[in-house]
């Protein structure tokens, strides 16, 4: 075989085609969703089979927004999920600044704690969290899914933060405050602009860790109006029923955030991603 | 929606107990109720204003819960923030007894009842608290095995509804249109169809006992197994090749969406539905329908 025929065959047997079925495997799904968010419910349980709807309607995605109240679910997902990832930028800024920077004492302890906390899953823990918030009198609050939203997802974003401050030679803070920074301005006007795909990927990861959260608003909130698009959808599922194709318009409107900031961010990801794995 | 009457029913009675207990005094009351839809919430809603506007002393916080919330009540419970007023499936109802989650309503029901349940429920009910035969919740209402049917696809045939079993399959085979993917009737399979079958097979036999006075297990009898050939028989020819996998989900949704004409179960899944703080149903055994 000639070497421009081994390079065409191992571009196409090692590179397209794998990256091709792993792509059918992830796209199907979600291609039959969003099939099945345009069709009529007597289609969806249609002996006939088709990809496509037939005939195509827009009637779910209406009657999910307006009366199954996807809308009021969206809007508490959005307040809840944004108010998280607020606050856990922030903290996760100085935390990995501080891990990056400096040596102190139980430095090592500190990082095998948080790494210990990630070990433990939500559900153990659930119960003593309930107890936590009624004591707080924050039952049936936001508040509550907010603060245990940030506690989880400080460890490990405050991790990855201090692979992506850590990958920023010490000698440029030196440098900075050779010429009159103090440590803030340091963190935020030289580190900050450099790690901005640091950042992007913590606040991507934290935000969809917020959204697709199930177990803690269905837990801590008692109202149904509260509870978060993550619960709304459950209610299209029933004992004696599924609304198929409302489930699946619901879905696709949850999916949009997320998908919008994936879509926007991705360049930032990949190498965010690469730099905190590398580097620190 | 008979069921559902029958619960909203009930919520009326439950809470026209706390009416008159609470008649003078202002009173919030919390009340939690699983297995939700949008549409049933409206219709919980307007009873719930409706009985506000004529008991304005008492506000009801109602909380509609996707299906099965026993994990998050359990919770509740422990934490001491359970609602006043819940609906409840038997499988949890010796738990709750034990654990003392729920009030004895036996003195009240007694005062307030006005016998407005029948007596034989009450006695099921009560048979859940094991040591002292306790009522601990008011049931709302039972399963019953139902046939189905599409009285407008009956109407186009010119067929009246089935009252005989050989009317049943004359019928079946006449409102299969395979092409139109209609069917005559969708049969319940996956897990729990052999409870569907036991049942059906007992009413075409109108045999009314596991045993005969012999000891004798009539599980056998040749009428029985005259049935499951002929039922099973309709399978793929005048049902769907997909329902040897159909819950009562999948069922409901051949029959709502035009598919099957004829299905036949209990309204709802096999767990019943309590109502108050507590309520219990017997289970039902095969008895003809």
């Amino acid at each position: 075989m000639s070497s421009k025929a081994k390079r065409i065959a191992e571009r196409i047997f090692l590179r397209w085609l794998p990256l091709g079925v792993l792509l059918a495997f992830v796209m199907i799904p979600l291609l039959w969703v969003l099939s099945l968010s345009f069709k009529y419910s007597s289609d969806v349980v249609s002996e006939t089979f088709s990809i496509l709807p037939n005939p195509f309607t827009l009637s779910n995605y209406s009657g999910a927004w307006s009366s199954g109240r996807i809308s009021q679910y969206f809007c508490n997902s959005l307040v809840m999920s944004l108010c998280a990832v607020a606050v856990v930028s922030v903290l996760v800024l100085f935390n990995g600044y501080a891990l990056s920077r400096f040596k102190f004492r139980g430095k090592q302890a500190f990082m095998v704690i948080m790494l210990m906390t990630q070990m433990l899953p939500r559900i153990i823990i659930i119960s003593p969290l309930y107890l936590l918030m009624r004591d707080l009198g924050l039952v049936d609050r936001f508040l509550s899914v907010i603060l245990v939203e940030i506690a989880s997802a400080i460890p490990f974003q405050t991790l990855l933060m201090k692979g992506f401050i850590g990958g920023v030679p010490k000698e440029i803070d030196e440098a900075a405050m050779i010429d009159g920074c103090t440590r803030m301005q340091t963190l935020f006007h030289v580190i900050m602009p450099v790690i901005i795909p640091g950042i992007v990927t913590v606040i991507s990861f934290a935000f969809i860790n917020c959204w697709n959260e199930y177990l803690l608003p269905y837990t801590f909130l008692s109202t149904g109006h509260k509870f978060p698009i993550s619960v709304g959808l459950r209610y299209m599922i029933t004992q004696t029923t599924i609304n198929y194709s409302g489930l699946a318009a619901g879905a696709v409107i949850a999916l949009l955030p997320p998908l919008c900031l994936f879509g926007y961010v991705q360049r930032y990801l990949v190498s965010g991603m690469s730099a905190g794995a590398l580097k620190g | 929606m008979k069921k559902w009457l029958s619960i909203l029913l009930s919520l009326m009675l439950t809470l026209s107990f706390f009416s008159v207990s609470l008649a003078e005094e202002q009173a919030t009351v919390t009340f939690w109720l699983d297995d939700m839809t949008d549409a049933r919430m409206e219709m919980v809603q307007e009873i719930i204003s409706t009985f506000e506007a004529s008991h304005p002393n008492i506000k009801i916080e109602f909380t509609g819960l996707p299906e099965d919330s026993t994990d998050k009540l359990m919770l509740a419970f422990e934490a001491g923030t359970a609602p006043d007023i819940l609906n409840i499936t038997s499988k949890n109802i010796a738990t709750y007894i034990e654990n003392g989650y729920v009030t004895d309503l036996t003195d009240l029901y007694a005062e307030k009842g006005n016998n407005a349940i029948l007596e034989s429920a009450i006695a099921s009910a009560s048979a859940y608290d094991r040591e002292n035969n306790r009522l601990y919740y008011l049931p709302s209402g039972c399963n019953f095995f139902c046939l189905w049917a599409r009285s407008d696809w009956f109407a186009e045939k010119g067929l009246s509804i089935p009252s005989t079993w050989d009317e049943f399959f004359t019928d079946v085979e006449a409102l299969t249109d395979k092409e139109a993917g209609r069917y005559g009737i969708a049969l319940r399979g996956g897990k729990g169809a052999a409870t569907n079958l036991e049942m059906l097979m007992y009413s075409y036999s109108g045999i009314t006992n596991y045993f005969t006075e012999d000891g004798v297990c009539t599980v056998n009898d040749p009428k029985h197994v005259e049935f499951v050939d002929r039922y099973l028989s309709l399978y793929n020819v005048c049902s769907g090749e997909g329902d040897i996998n159909y819950g009562w989900t999948q069922l409901a949704g051949a029959f709502q969406t035009g598919v099957a004409a004829i299905i036949q179960h209990t309204p709802a899944q096999p767990r019943k539905r309590h109502w108050g703080r507590r309520r219990s149903w017997p289970s039902q055994t095969g008895r003809p329908y």
